[in-house]
């Protein structure tokens, strides 16, 4: 059977690679997204955060040994989170804080040091240290731009990339590595992806979806119904969208403008690791990574770029516009045009994306 | 970690030594070096290169600066050339033209002029190539852009010398293989059919030219298009069917080690690794291929590059020659990782190895007062050497300007004495050890299928 | 953001020095100076006739590369810092002005002919990418000229392939006037010349009506808009200068590196170019000066010197660093921390930073 006369499962397989290269690209759009709620700034960096967040994932799953230095100063990441983030209920003792905290970091540090299972010691450590990452990013060039012009803390975004970048190459250097996560062990000890899932007979062919993208699409809708009802129901979630809205007025209510801010890069700074280890293990971990995050801005954009929901919906369409265009059109169009053509096309229909915010101006 | 990471790295080479010492005679005699006639100690010669360690292609560059760092160590203790120092000026372009052009700039302007620039890009070696010549540099360049070496037309040898075959000429050699082997040594039934699967760019594209097109269908071998993607794909199964719809039953692949990685590893998923050969230039045998795939294995338990084709234009780490042991104790000596263990730290010992022998040919020729890159030109246009006595073999006169002695190589992995593959253990990660087989024993020489060459189809 | 911050005591006493470039004494001084200085630069140099090695050769080169991006960045501070819509795409605009002066010249077209037809098609390329302009605003309209960004280098690499070589590089003639090639010494006086008309067209179009319209534009365009200007038709008229001076910039850049390919144009150029304009200073005539020098002798210059230095002893400093790894991690490091500094210090640009620096001087010792 023929859709458009391309063979029917060729379209189907192309819709499905879509819709799940789609989920990676709607979880890059979140993170940039999320800072632009909280900050109103398009963070050009998210490229190069991907790429390092991607790097301490390797780092941790792949050598057995921990220096207790290193678990200790992650340790100590989590702590300065805790303690920025935990003040917000006024509920809290000051004594329940204290002993939360003291709990956390001894689980953590427990698990760093001691836990046989790589998988879940990389979790922690790399949320640990994207978190690490972004609050640094953030205290040491983005703080000192409040109040500035917006146009600077853009580009200071485009600047911390770059240094990002030198980081990683002195540090990891720039060969390619593999990220076999979603796999098994064989026989001969060696880690084994899982087998993709074949569904045979469909319109005339065999339709394949890859495990592990399926996976990373599981993982890309939860985040983003985690982060729909953050926004939504809690209240630092609430107060990122007034700071965002308006910084000065939500300073002027009581608002932790400054910790703000910091939780908003600490949690794109992870989505970024998350969104990079997941891309990794179905490719290979290159540095040719941040340019992916390029690719990603016709999603953010398609979908509005102050929405979540936006952010999930942009980032499938363009994929399966993506993949669909290859099937029709071959690569050349597909790839590197047709997501662009969307694009015009939506700012031709909908200036402020699938789901923007119409603001109304007044003199 | 390093502790760990090292005794990888030596149970790695003794792993190999096993596998390499029982069958393998020595090959070569010594190395032949030529005798100098003039004693340059006291003297400072240095090497000049420049190119992207940093952008796209870092992934293979880095090992290369790990080379000339071995490399250039190791022969100044063994005297340098004719006893002058071997020193290094290295760049980073970040695989940017402007950077390119600049950094250029800069090194033409060194006093003394550079003898000659060691470049590893087919776009650098393009945009460079007039400016060379009127400048007088001599380039030896790690890549095989037509254009660079030969101008727009093909017809003008520039001052430009590469160390690999062109690209174009790489494919039509491996089509001329192909059409002999498919239903002999690759057991296949029908005709083989090639579709180009490669990165977008000026490197990707490089080999599907009209004169490749004919000259492998006139060798039997059918080419049903290309499909090119880009470095960030995440998945290029729509390409694979795209192909294999129009009727390719080969893949030929010019792109770098994930490029090749990703290929291998979507064939598996669309269960074609049977049903499809996948081939490639001389990159796609490179190590960083042969580690990367290994994250999708096969049904049969091995790596999903298991078994890959393509171009071997020089002696590979795995052939126990006098030259690849002295890289191999060097590369054990400096306690390079696994990772390096490629194409791109190879060519780099044996990039100084060739700048010692250009200089002391020179130097024997017209002394070291008259020294200038236009003479080590003149050197270059009748230059017959093999490289660490045999890894690699230069030819080049006035017309011919590229290495062109090729054979097929195929990527695969160590095995034991039991027939089961070799597993490592380096830096706490299990790994089987990729190696490569020449499948060809002889070197040949590669079609000359350059627009207007000797071998393009009229 | 505005370009006319005067200290007390300076002021105009008739409508000519109103209108002057520059205004002061000292701006002129100043002014004659700076271009008296890089006018010699090629004199002082090892090819120069007195045959002093006072700057290096691969300097020039550097100033030439300065001289075109100047023009560049100048067309986006008129269409960014005066007229406030922004633009993803110039590098693209300038691969059109290349590609159009290349293949024309490749057709037999003198490069006198060449340059401005291509600048003129580019800006009528320009005028088509502003088109959204009308309905979107701030990251949208970025967004509809990143998508420019991407359509133009792709019909560049496919349907164009014939004319442009498609990915591969396009060689380029070159110019010359009466017969006589110009390479060199006559290119680098072609440039500087060129890259100063186009800047004092700059200036003067920003103290025409149409400046002010653009001004006013980006000040508040409702309000523009209630004032009667057609914001629209200016908004366009802004898009078509930008495009025409990046058409300007991408013809002379294909004379000067003699071979083009469309990766020298592609969105890491086009952001870089913002870059310069911001570090410069955004809506102030002098920010593509300070703007381009700073980030290109950084990059082209300042860097590759210090490089050997810390090649040697960063590994002694950093145990865990592989020397390998030393040359391609320098770059962006000081290129981060330096601009990371210059954006923390003066966010404004180093423009606003001069002028205030200016008033500093002349009303000292009391602080502006």
């Amino acid at each position: 059977m023929e859709i458009f006369g391309q063979p029917g499962f060729a379209v189907v397989q192309g819709l499905v690679a879509g819709v799940l290269t789609g989920g990676i690209y709607a979880l890059i759009a979140l993170g940039i997204v999320i800072i632009n709620k909280a900050s109103g700034v398009f963070n050009f960096a998210h490229g190069y955060m991907m790429l390092l967040g991607a790097l301490i994932f390797w780092t941790f799953f792949q050598n057995q040994e921990l220096t207790p230095v290193v678990a200790f100063a992650l340790s100590g990441a989590l702590l300065t989170i805790l303690s920025t983030g935990i003040r917000y209920p006024a509920a809290w003792t000051r004594s329940g804080r204290v002993a939360f905290i003291a709990a956390a970091w001894a689980t953590v540090g427990f698990i760093l040091l001691q836990t046989d299972n790589l998988f879940l010691r990389a979790l922690v450590g790399t949320a640990l240290g994207a978190a690490l990452v972004g609050l640094l990013i953030e205290r040491l060039t983005i703080r000192p731009l409040i109040g500035q012009p917006l146009f600077a803390t853009v580009m200071m975004t485009l600047v911390v990339g770059e240094v990002l970048l030198g980081v990683t190459q002195l540090t990891w250097g720039s060969v390619d590595r593999s990220l076999p996560i979603f796999a098994t062990v064989n026989a001969l000890g060696l880690p084994q992806a899982y087998p993709p899932i074949r569904i045979r007979d469909v319109l005339g062919g065999t339709v394949v979806i890859k495990t592990e993208l399926l996976i990373a699409f599981g993982i890309a809708v939860a985040a983003f119904v985690g982060f729909v009802l953050f926004f939504r129901y809690t209240r630092l979630g609430l107060s990122m969208r007034a700071t965002a809205e308006n910084a000065d007025l939500a300073q002027a209510v009581g608002l932790r403008v400054r910790a703000v801010l910091a939780t908003a890069w600490a949690i794109a700074s992870v989505l970024a690791a998350l969104a990079a280890t997941l891309y990794s293990s179905s490719t290979a971990l290159s540095i040719t990574m941040p340019g992916l995050a390029l690719r990603v801005f016709p999603a953010v954009l398609l979908g509005g770029i102050e929405s979540i929901s936006g952010a999930f919906v942009g980032g499938i369409v363009i994929g399966v516009a993506e993949k669909l265009g290859t099937v029709y059109f071959g690569s050349d169009v597909g790839e590197q045009l047709i997501p662009f053509v969307v694009l015009m096309i939506v700012l031709i229909v909908r200036p402020s994306g699938l789901f923007g915010e119409e603001r109304i101006e007044r003199v | 970690m390093r502790i760990r990471f090292l005794s990888g790295i030596l149970v790695l080479a003794l792993a190999l030594m096993a596998l390499n010492a029982a069958p393998a005679a020595l090959a070569q005699g010594g190395m032949m070096r030529t005798e100098c006639k003039e004693d340059l100690t006291g003297k400072t010669i240095t090497l000049h290169t420049f190119g992207d360690l940093s952008g796209p292609f870092a992934p293979i560059t880095q090992p290369l600066a790990a080379g000339f760092a071995d490399a250039i160590k190791y022969y100044n203790e063994k005297g340098g050339i004719c006893g002058a120092k071997i020193a290094l000026q290295q760049d980073d372009t970040a695989g940017r033209q402007e950077q390119t052009q600049s950094l250029y700039q800069r090194y033409r302007a060194f006093d003394p002029k550079p003898l000659m620039l060691l470049l590893y890009s087919s776009a650098d070696a393009e945009l460079l190539r007039e400016q060379v010549a009127e400048d007088q540099i001599p380039v030896f360049l790690f890549a095989g852009s037509t254009i660079g070496l030969y101008g727009e037309k093909a017809d003008k040898p520039g001052w430009i010398f590469a160390g690999i075959p062109l690209y174009t000429d790489q494919f039509g050699a491996f089509c001329r293989w192909l059409s002999k082997a498919w239903t002999t040594e690759l057991g296949r039934s029908g005709k083989p059919k090639i579709g180009h699967l490669s990165w977008e760019g000026a490197f990707g594209r490089s080999t599907e030219t009209p004169e490749t097109t004919a000259y492998c269908a006139a060798q039997g071998v059918e080419v049903v298009g290309g499909e090119y993607f880009l470095p960030t794909a995440t998945d290029v199964t729509a390409q694979i069917n795209n192909l294999v719809k129009k009727g390719a039953n080969v893949l030929f692949t010019t792109s770098l080690a994930s490029g090749t990685a990703l290929i291998a590893r979507d064939l598996v998923t669309l269960g074609l690794e049977d049903e499809i050969l996948l081939s490639g230039v001389n990159w796609v045998l490179d190590s960083s291929v042969g580690l990367l795939g290994q994250a999708t294995l096969k049904p049969d338990g091995l790596p999903s590059t298991d078994n890959i084709y393509g171009i071997l234009p020089y002696v590979w780490w795995d052939e126990q020659t006098e030259g690849i042991k002295l890289v191999q104790e060097q590369f054990t000596a400096n306690q390079r990782p696994l990772t390096a263990r490629g194409i791109a730290y190879l060519a780099g010992f044996g990039a100084v190895d060739t700048y010692i022998e250009l200089i002391t040919r020179t130097v024997n020729r017209v002394g070291f007062a008259k020294l200038s890159g236009a003479e080590v030109k003149k050197t270059f246009e009748n230059f017959q050497y093999e490289a660490l006595g045999g890894v690699f073999k230069y030819n080049f006169t006035e017309t011919v300007r590229a290495q062109n002695q090729v054979r097929i190589g195929r990527l695969t992995y160590a095995r034991g004495a039991d027939g089961k593959p070799v597993v490592v253990e380096a830096g706490g990660r299990k790994l089987l050890v990729p190696v490569v087989v020449p499948v060809t024993k002889e070197f040949e020489t590669a079609p000359d299928l350059k627009p207007g060459g000797a071998d393009v189809v009229k | 953001m505005s370009a006319n911050i005067r200290p007390s005591g300076v002021f105009d006493t008739s409508y000519a020095q109103e209108m002057r470039i520059n205004r002061t004494r000292f701006d002129q001084i100043l002014s004659a100076g700076f271009l008296g200085v890089i006018l010699a630069l090629p004199l002082l140099s090892r090819s120069g006739p007195f045959g002093i090695d006072l700057v290096q050769p691969g300097f020039l080169g550097t100033v030439e590369r300065i001289a075109i991006l100047m023009i560049a960045v100048q067309g986006l501070n008129l269409l960014v810092g005066y007229t406030g819509q922004i633009t993803l795409g110039q590098a693209a605009f300038m691969a059109v002005g290349a590609y159009g002066t290349a293949i024309l010249m490749r057709h037999g077209v003198t490069f006198w002919f060449a340059l401005p037809i291509a600048a003129l098609f580019t800006g009528l390329v320009g005028l088509i990418f502003g088109l959204p302009s009308l309905r979107v605003k701030g990251f949208y309209l970025a967004m509809a000229t990143l998508a420019a960004q991407f359509i133009i280098p792709w019909l560049l690499r496919n349907p164009l392939a014939p004319l442009t070589n498609g990915a591969s590089p396009l060689p380029v003639p070159r110019a010359d006037l009466f017969g006589l090639e110009i390479s060199g010494l006559p290119l680098y006086y072609l440039l500087i010349i060129l890259s100063l008309l186009a800047m004092i067209a700059a200036r003067n179009i920003i103290r025409t009506r149409t400046g002010r319209a653009f001004v006013s534009i980006r000040d508040n365009d409702v309000a523009a808009e209630l004032l009667g200007i057609n914001v629209f038709a200016y908004k366009l008229r802004a898009f078509f200068i930008c495009a025409i001076y990046a058409g300007l910039a991408g013809g002379l850049m294909a004379i000067e590196a003699r071979s083009l390919s469309p990766d020298r144009f592609d969105l890491r150029n086009s952001i870089e170019l913002l870059a310069m304009l911001i570090v410069g200073g955004t809506g102030f005539p002098q920010a593509p000066i300070f703007g381009v020098s700073l980030l290109t002798i950084l990059r082209e210059t300042f860097i590759p010197s210090l490089t050997p230095s810390l090649q040697e002893w960063l590994p002694r400093l950093l145990p865990f660093v592989d020397s390998v790894n030393i040359n391609a991690a320098i770059a962006p490091i000081i290129f981060g921390a330096v601009l990371i500094a210059f954006l923390i210090i003066e966010p404004r640009g180093l423009a606003y930073r001069w002028e205030i620096l200016k008033i500093s001087w002349k009303i000292r010792p009391f602080s502006h």
